[in-house]
Parts: structure tokens; sequence; C-alpha cells
């Protein structure tokens, strides 16, 4: 019996073992080839490198054509965090009244809301991009960051919405008999228990951000202004000679923030997961 | 109680307004007239373009040029879009694969009026000058020219053995009998070598084999200039190949995309552009590298021509036509750019930007080889619409024959049936 139960888990630990390292295995090579030099990066099946380098990584913190390394770092930081701000603001907002303001038109506004999650970032692209530029608005962080302001993300305007139809109406109610009217409700109620809806879109807001290439590649035209996703293409260009090692240097060095954030708030994250499930 | 709330909602007011000034200020209102410049690179082009621009910017006071690069792909996402919206940047740079169908859709300007003003194209050879041309009117300047050469792993020929031919073009089955040579003898290696990759999957060398029959890829009128016969006899080409293990199985190719399989040493010869020397010789792989011209049955109908690259295009919506102009013929023309570049970007188009400095190294190998061949070159073929399709179709449909999966008679038929697809736009 104890013979069976013990040689179970030691299966269920080789599988889940082998899994991991099929999982890991592409960050660890990243990792691993950005100490490559990098004539041996592609082609080459050995994961230790041959001979260690750091020459990548002085190439990446060289930056590109002129625009220093820190600068894209720092204009990620800005896109991000801002972003976080915005989405967690205007999506709180819009979704309090969604769930407990009652006005004319609020169930077909929810329906268009819950619509427009149907529809591909690419089939708006070219509209938005003609409004924008006839609003000259391009080559500016605007219109990567006025639709976070606005909740247009209404993946994170729902998930809001669910979260605040589980806390019980009876709290609203005792705030309204102390004499609170909406804004109050929201704020001094609803809004503080809404932390774990909150951590889990920050945390969401913040990856998308840091990972999002199509939109500051439409939008900015001054490498000055590039955040690290866009330099990180840089590097590599098929009609000339392309340097991986600096490539995947800086893509180590580009994720470092972002598993950091992962890392400190994921335990936020699973909490935020696991209250979704309990209502009232 | 009451504060909290206060400070949530100037928290979202500073936030809102913090989101309005996140442009950093772009171009003010000055006098300056500002140009802006996009164009396809990696970060060393970056540099020789700041450098170019840095120089422009100093002989033109009162013009302000702002540059955007992207890679390749990325580049022309951008465009497109920008294509769409009628906001192109002023001075674009332009390759043959989208020329026809930026000029026809009348997003690039016309550059006929500027020809012998701003724009001095005398240093220009002629028979480049069909390859820019849509309809009869120029809407690109090209700043460099290519040609194809075959190349030899100079390392990998020596520890097999053979000899490279040097003394003119081979005929084309005593290259594949070479490649089968190679094969054979690299089969013995520790990491085997094959002969190179599917020469038949370049739609520009089939133009080269095409042209020494006589015949084009295009007729000029807006037609191809080949049938299904010439198609399914090149095609055919690489079967036997194959079969001898001259040809490197495209698996293995697919293997180490990103690198390339003669700098690796996985294949000693490759066919292709004479400026992808450098990245040979000094990307992933590394090796010395011999160019010789391509196989050709008759050694002085070779069928080569030079090729317009890395064109610049005026886009039709620019506020700044003269300066653009000025700005062109500078990168074109001035001595000084094409010193800063060197052959990095192919051998540059306009023989100005060759004068008062010498070429070294690979450089001076790319410019020797070129020069070498000038003798054979004939008119580039001109832009056609849809190419850059027929094109992607011509390579993908090769290595699908090279996988077996299409038999060389269908392939020819889906290619025939794509490529008038893409010619109807």
């Amino acid at each position: 019996m104890k013979a069976t139960r013990r040689l179970r888990s030691l299966v269920f630990h080789a599988a889940a073992v082998a899994a991991s390292i099929v999982v890991l295995y592409p960050a660890v090579w990243m990792v691993m080839s950005s100490f490559k030099p990098g004539n041996q990066i592609i082609g080459n099946t050995s994961i230790l490198p041959e001979t260690w380098t750091l020459e990548n990584y002085v190439t990446a913190f060289g930056g590109i054509g002129g625009v220093p390394f820190t600068s894209f770092v720092w204009n990620s930081v800005v896109l991000a965090v801002l972003s976080v701000v915005g989405t967690v603001a205007s999506s709180a907002v819009a979704a309090y009244a969604f769930a407990r303001v009652s006005f004319p038109g609020r169930n077909v506004m929810f329906a268009v809301m819950i619509g427009t999650l149907l529809l591909p970032f690419h089939v708006v692209i070219i509209p938005q991009y003609i409004m924008f530029n006839s609003a000259g608005l391009v080559n500016t962080y605007v219109p990567l960051l006025a639709g976070k302001f606005l909740a247009s993300e209404a993946f994170f305007v729902f998930l809001m919405v669910q979260f605040i139809r589980g806390i019980p109406r009876e709290l609203d109610e005792a705030a309204r008999i102390d004499g609170c009217g909406h804004g109050r409700t929201f704020g001094l109620v609803i809004l503080p228990l809404m932390r774990p809806a909150i951590i889990t879109t920050s945390i969401f807001m913040f990856i998308w951000s840091w990972n999002d290439f199509l939109g500051p590649l439409l939008y900015l035209k001054d490498p000055d202004l590039f955040p690290l996703p866009i330099a990180l293409r840089q590097y590599v260009d098929q009609t000339s000679v392309s340097d991986y090692g600096a490539q995947m240097a800086m893509a180590v060095l580009a994720l470092v923030p972002v598993a950091l954030f992962f890392i400190i708030f994921q335990r936020y994250l699973i909490q935020g997961v696991a209250t979704q499930g309990l209502k009232g | 109680m009451r504060r909290q709330t206060g400070t949530a909602a100037v928290l979202a007011v500073v936030a809102l307004a913090a989101a309005g000034c996140g442009g950093s200020g772009q171009g003010g209102e000055g006098e300056d007239v500002v140009l802006d410049f996009a164009w396809w690179g990696d970060e060393t082009r970056a540099e020789r373009y700041e450098q170019a621009v840095a120089l422009f910017e100093e002989q033109n006071p009162g013009v302000d040029v702002r540059t955007s690069y992207a890679s390749f792909s990325d580049y022309w996402t951008a465009r497109n879009t920008e294509a769409a919206g009628g906001a192109l940047p002023d001075v674009i740079q332009m390759d043959v694969a989208y020329l026809a169908e930026y000029s026809l859709n009348g997003q690039v300007a016309p550059l006929d009026e500027h020809l012998g003003e701003t724009i001095d194209v005398s240093e220009i050879p002629e028979s480049l000058l069909p390859s820019v041309q849509v309809d009869g009117q120029t809407t690109a300047i090209p700043t460099s020219t290519n040609t194809l050469g075959t190349l030899y792993n100079a390392d990998t020929m020596d520890a097999l053995g053979l000899d490279i031919p040097e003394d003119g073009p081979l005929s084309w089955d005593d290259y594949d009998a070479l490649l089968t040579d190679i094969a054979e003898a690299g089969a013995e290696e520790a990491e085997p070598v094959y002969g190179a990759s599917n020469y038949t999957t370049v739609f520009w060398l089939f133009q080269i084999w095409l042209a020494q029959q006589g015949k084009a890829l295009f007729d000029g009128e807006g037609g191809l200039g080949f049938d299904e016969a010439d198609l399914a006899e090149w095609w055919g080409r690489a079967e036997p190949l194959y079969e001898s293990g001259a040809f490197v199985p495209q698996q293995q190719l697919d293997q180490i995309e990103g690198a390339d399989a003669i700098g690796l040493g996985v294949t000693a010869s490759e066919t292709s552009w004479d400026n992808f020397l450098v990245r040979f010789s000094e990307g992933a792989g590394g090796a010395e590298m011999v160019m010789v011209p391509p196989p050709a049955d008759d050694p002085d109908e070779r069928g080569l021509f030079l090729k317009a690259s890395l064109m610049l295009s005026m886009a039709s919506n620019t506020d700044h036509p003269e300066e653009a102009a000025s700005f062109i013929d500078f990168i074109v023309n001035d001595p000084e750019v094409g010193e800063i570049f060197g052959m990095s970007r192919g051998v540059p188009a306009s023989s100005a930007a060759l004068e008062g400095w010498e070429a070294e190294g690979l450089d001076a190998q790319i410019l020797e080889y070129e020069q070498s061949v000038q003798d054979y070159v004939s008119p580039a073929p001109p832009p056609a619409v849809g190419f850059g399709t027929m094109e992607a179709e011509f390579a993908r449909i090769a290595e699908e024959i090279g996988h077996g999966a299409v038999t060389v008679d269908e392939g020819v038929d889906q290619w025939f049936e794509l490529a008038e697809a893409a010619m109807a736009g």
C-alpha cells in the first residue's frame, strides 16, 4: 500500500520534472546563449557556451544608433506604469457603474462593451491610425495610452464587474444609510474590497504593455521614444548582418523587470483568482 | 474619509494629464523644415544613417531630418498602415518588391521633374534606370546595386581537397557535378558537408537562367516572359541533386533558420547577392569566401543584371518635395556618404559616391566582383505588380517540391495560378 503510493508520487514528480524541463528549455537556452559569442548561437545545439563572453551585454548596454539602452527601459516603464494606472482607474469606475448604478441603456452598453472583446485589434488598426494621425498625435504616447484611460480594455471591465457583483449589496445599503452617495460608496466601500481584482488587472496590464509590439511599431517613429520590444528587433534584420548575441542579451535584460514584477505579485494573483470564486 | 475620496479623484486627474504630455514635445513649430525619413535595417545601418543625416543637416541648415527604422517585415507593416492613412514619411527606403504597388497607387511621387535638377542621375548606369520606372515615370532612385554571384566557402573546399573553379563560369551541368563531388567528399566528414542549398528556390537566379536562353521573367507588358515548360525544367533540376545528396535536405535547413548554411560550413557553395558576402563572412559561422559568376552554358550569354537595391522614394503626401529631393540626391551621390556606408548597401549605384576613398577588405572583394562582370550585365527586369508575392510563392513551392510534398508539375500549376492572381492585383 505504502509502496504503491510512493511509486505513484515518484512517477508524478518525474513527469512534472520532465514537463518543466521542456517548458523551461527555451528560457535557459536564451540566458545561456546571451553568454555565447554571436557566431555560436545558431546551429549549435549545446546549452553551455564553449567560451563565455560578456561582449553581448556590452553591446546591449551600448544602445542602438545613438539611443542609450536606458532610454528604451525608461520608455517601457513609463508606458507600462501609465497603462496600469489608467486601466485600473478607468476600468474600476466603469465596472462600478455597470454593476451598481442603474441607468437607461445599461444592458445594451454592457453587451456592446463585451462585443468589443470579439473585435480583433487588426481590424481597427487603419481607422485608428488615420484618426490619431489627423489629430497630430502620431509619434507621441497618446495613441498608446488614451484608450487605457477610457476603459477600452473590456476584458478588465468585465472582470471587475463580475467581481463587484460578488460583493454583498448589504454593504452598499449600509453605506447609503450612513449618507454616502455613489461616489463615496465606490471610494470607501467597493474600491477597498476590489483589491484582488485590481491586482490581477495591474499584473496583466503591466505584462501586456511591457510586451506590446505592434502599437509602438505603428505609432512611434522617433527612436528616442522606442520601448524595449522594438529595440529588441533592431539587432536582427534578414537583409543584413544579424547580431543574435546582442538580441539575446537585451531580451534577458528586458525580461528581468517583468519576471521580478511577476514573482513579487504572483501570490496576489493566485489570491485574486481564488477569492473570485467566493460569493458573499 | 472625504480626504481619501479626494485623493483618488486627484490621482485619476493627474494620470490623465500625464498621458496627455507623454509625447515629450516632439517636432516644435519652428522655422526649420522637418523631413521624416524611414528605412529598414539593423543597428549598424542605424549608425551609418545617423552619420549621413548629421552631414546633410550640417550642409543644409534649416532642414531637420527625423529618422525612424525597423527590420524589413516590421518596416512594411508600418508603411502599409501609414500609406492607407496618407501619412507616409517624406522619404522612404523602397524595395523592388513594393515599388510597382506603391507607384501605381500614387503613394510615392514621380521624381521626373527633379531629375537633372535637384537629383543628379548622370552618374547612375543607364541600364539600371528601367528597373525604377513604373508606367514610364521614375518613382525611386537606387542607392546601390547588387548582382548574383556564386560563393564558395574556401575553408570547406580546402578541407575537402577540391578546387574552386575561378576561370570563368561553369556550365550548369558542370556546376551540378561539382556539387555532387562536394557532397561525396563531404559525406565522410564528422559533420557532413553538402554541395549547396536548393538553388532552384531563388527567383532571381531563375531570371538569369531564362535570360541565358533569351527569355525573361516578365515580358515588359505586364505579363510573364516564360511558360510552364520552362519552370518545370528549372524545378526539375533539383530532384537528381537531392537524390545524390548534393542539396542539403530541407529539414536540416529549417533547423538552422536564421543562420546561413554556407557560413556554418553545412554547404560549400551558394548562389546569392554579392553584398551577402559580408553577412556570410562575418555572420554566424564566419569563413573566408570566394565569389565567382553564376553558372552559364555559354560564357558570353551570362544573363546577369544589376538589381537596384535600397532605393529611396518620396511620398506623394510630402509637404517639402524640394528638400526631400535634395536629401535623396545627397544620400545617393555624396562621396562622404558613400564612404560611411562602404559596400554594406551593395555597390553604390552612383559612381560619384565612389570617388575619393578606397574600399578595403570584403568591400573591395564585392566591388571587384561587380566590376569584373560589368561587361556581361544586361538591363534589369522592370518592376511588376505582385512581384513580392510571386517571389515568396516561388521559394515556398520550390521548397515543398524539395520536401516531396508536391510534384514538379503540380507545383508549376500552383505557381502560375498564384502568379496570375498576384498580377491582377
